[in-house]
């Protein structure tokens, strides 16, 4: 995305001084008073168990610890209000249950706890969308001379929209790269020591990628024929070619051959697309006096948190 | 028939005339192909300029029979009473400096019929042919009668001089009855006596911050010269400088106005009820015109305060017939900070900020009927910063020079036509140009010499925005009999946007570039025209009724709307009256602004087919009361929705400008009902007001907070404002004023809690603040008190002045801004930053 120049230093600039020139006082501000409140989180995703992470609000300026609940109840029920399981706690305020969870399925919660109360929340487990065909379209070696090349890697990839429903998706790549381990710890020594067998182990990480796709960057800032690069992750939605095939263009802009390429499409309920949404621009705008202010998605009654589906489906692409 | 009198009139004076308007060339094609038209009594109404056409057309389709009646009555009344009717005109004006009295009273005792003068001093009074007693009148002037034996048109200019009765001491302003009897709603006319006099921030007078302290307007952050009317946006006040649209009004983030008090004669707010001659926004009409330039003797009047002085100077160039008026004003606040910002960087740094603003008026008259006016403003505010390091190592030389400027301002003018057609059709063409421009840069260039060799590196880059517009646009006010005051028009705008361009520029021994790149620049067109009648029902009932038609032409999308208009007032007795007012308005422009202080940033952009237009239905009904001949009592209450407004998106940032605009905006709907009650005292050593709003503004969004309503920022429940100055003697006068609101709706988050964890949270966010509602928590209450006292003496050439004034009397800490922050013992608080203690201020004014 290209960056224009703006006011923003000078305005920044305008704000120190009024800050430093005006006058300051403290308000009594209620948000001390209040109550702690049961937070929940979990992605439910097709094929795994239910993980559930129980834990408690804070005022915003009330200095005491967020941590997990330990002695809390969490139930799931299906779309009936039938009772599927009981979850058990694992330490820590993280939940877990045995049930694998199904595509399509409807699930509900409640979760409770003393002194926090209860909450409850309900959703979908989407259907996966299988990613039908991808190609990595041109594949730019940039080689310096190191033996470990930067590639620019296009990548195109199409799936067939379901049209019966409005349907969310979440994109996501994983870069692995081999890493020859050479060494291993000595506990007698409390050392690193070099050993005779070498073992290759890859390393995970997010991959960003950028992109002009329209549909990709239509819930950002960014405009026609712009540019935009996301952190391992775009959430987008299927508004604009419900139930057609889709090609979506993608650029990852240094990628370490060889490696591979885990590319996951998510499909994701609309809960959990609205939560992914409102948290990126949250963390992008956080601490920004210039910018609107964000609520972050939450549909948990009675308490906070998010209580979504989701159902992964993932190629690996090996790039020698 | 209309008069065969009437057009053999004008065709004899302007069919073959050398004057060029659409009127006429209509008039010289009937002339010649249709001759018999002129003749024949019941197609009078039919050669009637095209406005009247329009007229005819516009109200036939658009408002019914019975408004058809209306319109039919004022053109064919004067077809009935031809014979047996005498019209007398001409302009009222003000003894001593031949300046126009606006909304002056002409009066037939006999027949208890009148008139009043337009906003050119223009009157037009047509009676039964019979002798008449006209009594001219117009407050704190001596009236004049005029007796005459009506018959055909007379032509009389009447001066007015100041009231012998009047103590010198006393002030006075519109007459109580005249607000009774007037079929306008939420509308007030400012007395600029009272803008001298009150106390204000620094001394600097400014009429924007007059406007603050009436019911239905509330001001934004502190200090702010925003208004906020009746739960509108700031996009949504149209502020007219001798009739030119004044795209940003704000110098210094909005601390002050650019209108400089001195250069101004008259201020009119509407804010309701809006007659059908204006349009293009929604909320409020801000009708600012300059003073003319004194035609009888050089008058001067000026001011030396803390941060700026300014000086005004006007006389006749020929007197009576060519006048001018001229005025400047300049901060120097750059000026006295230069020697400490040089001495602080031992010379290498120079920076400030300062804004000048000029005013000039030249107007000409070339006959009883037509007049000519040039009018201009411009104003610029600037910021910039210069460094400049120059030193020296191992015999080689370096030295870095920067230059960091923000700039803007608005460049106006007018060149205004007025025209007398006949006795009883007075006209008003206004050619235009308002341009809004703003600038930031940045400027690097290095030089070395090493070795004896000289490199040179050169870097800039730089972003502009802005708006600009040219228009023309014809109104004409035909007063056929006393029961009717017809108004009619239409103008076309040209608008060119610049929503943001940026430059970039790179010299030296390796690059040489130059890019432009942005969005691209907009041109519109926007087109009016409109038709409105002021007539009686009855000696209980008048009727203001009318329609504004506009339209919008840009990349290929066209916009157009009819926008009804009406006003009403039932007189229930001699002092008292019930008004009621309906108005549809529609704006084509919207502005990207922060909600909080004036921004230069701030910017106009058109409607996209993706962004509508917005529009706005209005209604209002008021009681309005005379309590003797001083004391004025009015109470409106009113209901307005807005559609297509816009409002940031969650986190977008109102800097962005590096993005498509329409991206960082949703479009939704609000509305604001409440009561405002106002108390004035109008004349006598005390006057002032007393006004008081009770109000909720709301919004709905779909995509924002959840689709649920939400309150406005400016949604004040409460707002209270005091004004009041009185005058001691001839030598001594007093102001003080006190404004209260409830506080801001600002978006605070009251709670934090962990978010999703682990590789389904790739933001690196750990904790969420949750805000549970857009605009949930309500700032502390703003109060304030102002006192400010003028000495006056008279001096051997003039008078002198000395204004003392404190802003804030009793240092209220009022928030200007919320956030958190940690305490000195390391506890988060939330702290409020407050911009004005008790702030001094002393001001030299003079007049000769």
């Amino acid at each position: 995305m290209e960056k224009s120049l703006h006011s923003k230093p000078l305005l920044w600039l305008l704000a120190l001084t009024v800050l430093a020139t005006g006058c300051r006082k403290y308000l009594d501000f209620e948000g001390e008073d209040l109550q702690p409140r049961l937070v929940l989180n979990s992605l439910a995703t097709a094929d795994s168990v239910l993980t559930v992470q129980l834990s408690n609000s804070r005022g915003v300026i009330d200095p005491g610890p967020i941590s997990g609940v330990t002695n809390g109840q969490v139930r799931v029920f299906d779309g009936q209000g039938n009772l599927l399981e009981e979850l058990v706690h694992q330490g820590d305020g993280i939940y877990q249950g045995t049930t694998v969870i199904a595509a399509g399925s409807e699930l509900a919660v409640q979760a409770s706890a003393s002194g926090l109360g209860t909450v409850q929340a309900r959703d979908r487990v989407p259907f996966a969308v299988p990613i039908q065909q991808w190609d990595t379209v041109s594949v730019e070696n940039t080689d310096d001379g190191s033996g470990f090349g930067f590639t620019t890697l296009e990548l195109t990839l199409t799936i067939n929209d379901p049209g019966d429903r409005s349907n969310f998706y979440m994109l996501e790549g994983f870069i692995g790269q081999r890493y020859v381990i050479e060494t291993v710890f000595d506990p007698n020594t409390g050392t690193f020591v070099n050993d005779t067998i070498e073992v290759e182990e890859p390393f995970w990480s997010r991959a960003y990628f950028s992109t002009t796709d329209q549909v990709l960057i239509s819930e950002s800032d960014a405009g026609l024929g712009e540019t935009r690069v996301f952190f391992g992750r775009a959430v987008f939605r299927d508004d604009t070619f419900n139930g057609n095939t889709r090609s979506f263009r993608v650029r990852l802009e240094s990628f370490i051959r060889p490696g591979t390429l885990d590319l996951r499409l998510v499909s994701i309920s609309e809960s959990a697309f609205r939560y992914y949404r409102t948290l990126e621009r949250y963390a992008y705008v956080e601490g920004d006096p210039f910018a609107e202010p964000v609520q972050v998605f939450t549909n948990i009654e009675g308490g906070l948190g998010i209580w979504a589906g989701a159902n992964v489906e993932q190629v690996s692409i090996d790039i020698w | 028939m209309l008069n065969s009198g009437l057009i053999n009139e004008m065709l004899v004076q302007y069919g073959t005339g050398k004057w060029w308007s659409p009127s006429l060339l209509l008039f010289r094609w009937i002339k010649r192909h249709m001759p018999d038209l002129l003749a024949t009594d019941k197609l009078a109404f039919a050669i009637l300029p095209p406005p009247h056409c329009m007229l005819r057309l516009t109200f036939l389709r658009a408002i019914g029979p019975g408004m058809l009646c209306a319109v039919g009555l004022a053109v064919a009344a004067p077809v009935q009473a031809q014979p047996t009717h005498g019209t007398i005109s001409g302009y009222i004006t003000d003894q001593r400096s031949g300046e126009a009295l606006i909304g002056a009273t002409v009066f037939d005792l006999r027949s208890g019929k009148g008139t009043i003068s337009n906003v050119y001093g223009f009157y037009s009074l047509t009676l039964p042919a019979d002798s008449v007693v006209l009594r001219f009148s117009f407050v704190g002037y001596q009236a004049e009668e005029v007796r005459a034996l009506l018959s055909g048109a007379i032509t009389q200019h009447v001066k007015l001089g100041p009231s012998l009765e009047l103590r010198e001491v006393e002030v006075v302003g519109r007459r109580t009855g005249e607000e009774v009897e007037s079929t306008r709603m939420g509308t007030v006319e400012l007395p600029m006596e009272m803008v001298r006099s009150l106390p204000v921030l620094l001394g600097e007078r400014d009429v924007m911050k007059t406007i603050q302290l009436l019911p239905g307007v509330q001001s934004g952050t502190e200090g702010s010269s925003g208004l906020y009317v009746r739960g509108g946006g700031p996009d949504q006040n149209l502020i007219l400088l001798d009739g030119v649209p004044v795209y940003n009004a704000n110098h210094l983030f909005g601390f002050f106005s650019v209108f400089n008090t001195d250069a101004i004669r008259s201020v009119t707010l509407t804010k309701g009820g809006f007659p059908a001659e204006y349009g293009g926004r929604l909320s409020s009409v801000i009708d600012l015109r300059m003073k003319e330039g004194n035609n009888q003797k050089l008058r001067g009047e000026g001011g030396i305060g803390l941060i700026a002085s300014r000086l005004t100077l006007e006389g006749p160039i020929i007197k009576e017939t060519t006048s001018f008026m001229v005025s400047a004003r300049r901060t120097y606040l750059d000026v006295l900070a230069r020697p400490l910002i040089r001495s602080a960087s031992d010379g290498n740094s120079v920076g400030g900020y300062y804004f000048y603003d000029l005013n000039a008026k030249i107007n000409h008259r070339f006959s009883d009927r037509s007049r000519l006016f040039l009018s201009g403003y411009f104003g610029r505010d600037r910021f910039y910063a210069r460094d400049r390091y120059e030193y020296r190592s191992f015999g080689n030389n370096y030295e870095d020079k920067t230059e960091t400027g923000l700039d803007w301002g608005n460049a106006i003018g007018a060149l205004r036509w007025n025209y007398v057609f006949n006795p009883r059709l007075f006209s008003n063409t206004t050619l235009t140009y308002s341009n809004y421009r703003f600038r930031v840069s940045s400027e690097q260039e290095s030089i070395r010499t090493i070795n004896g060799q000289q490199s040179k590196s050169y870097s800039a880059i730089s972003y502009r925005s802005g708006i600009e517009d040219w228009s023309v646009r014809t109104d004409f006010n035909y007063m056929p009999v006393p029961e009717h005051y017809v108004k009619f028009g239409g103008g076309l705008i040209l608008h060119t946007f610049t929503p943001g361009v940026n430059r970039a520029v790179d010299r030296n021994e390796f690059v040489r570039q130059d890019t432009t790149y942005g969005a691209r620049r907009i041109v519109a067109q926007e087109f009016f025209a409109y038709v409105q009648d002021e007539f009686a029902l009855g000696s209980k009932v008048k009727v203001n009724a009318g329609l504004h038609g506009s339209g919008f032409l840009v990349n290929n999308t066209n916009y157009l709307s009819l926008q009804p208009r009406l006003s009403g007032r039932y007189l229930l007795n001699e002092h008292s009256s019930l008004k009621l007012s309906y108005a549809n308005m529609a704006q084509f422009l919207h502005l990207l602004t922060n909600a909080g202080i004036g921004l230069p940033t701030d910017l106009w952009v058109p409607p996209t087919e993706r962004i509508k237009p917005q529009f706005a239905d209005q209604v209002a009904a008021g009681y309005t009361r005379s309590l003797g001949k001083d004391y004025m009592g009015t109470f409106e209450a009113y209901y307005k929705y807005m559609r297509n407004l816009i409002e940031y998106k969650d986190g977008a940032s109102f800097l962005a400008s590096g993005t498509d605009w329409q991206n960082n905006v949703e479009v939704g709907r609000g509305w604001s009902y409440g009561g405002e009650w106002l108390l004035e005292k109008k004349s006598g050593r005390t006057t002032g007001w007393l006004g008081y709003t009770l109000s909720w503004t709301e919004r709905q969004f779909d995509a924002l907070n959840e689709g649920r309503v939400f309150p406005f920022r400016y949604d004040r429940r409460h707002d209270i404002s005091l004004a009041v100055t009185h005058h001691f003697n001839e030598r001594v006068d007093v102001g003080l004023v006190w404004v209260y609101g409830t506080g801001n709706a600002v978006t605070l988050p009251l709670e934090r809690y962990p978010a999703l964890p682990g590789m389904d949270n790739p933001y690196g966010v750990n904790e969420i603040a949750h805000i549970d509602a857009r605009n949930n928590y309500r700032t502390p209450a703003y109060h304030r008190l102002d006192l400010g006292v003028n000495m006056h003496k008279p001096t051997k050439w003039g008078e002198r002045t000395w204004s003392l004034g404190l802003y804030n009397a009793y240092s209220r800490q009022n928030p200007f801004y919320l956030f958190f922050t940690v305490d000195d013992f390391g506890r988060q608080r939330l702290a409020q930053i407050s911009l004005f203690p008790i702030v001094p201020s002393v001001t030299y004014n003079f007049s000769f």
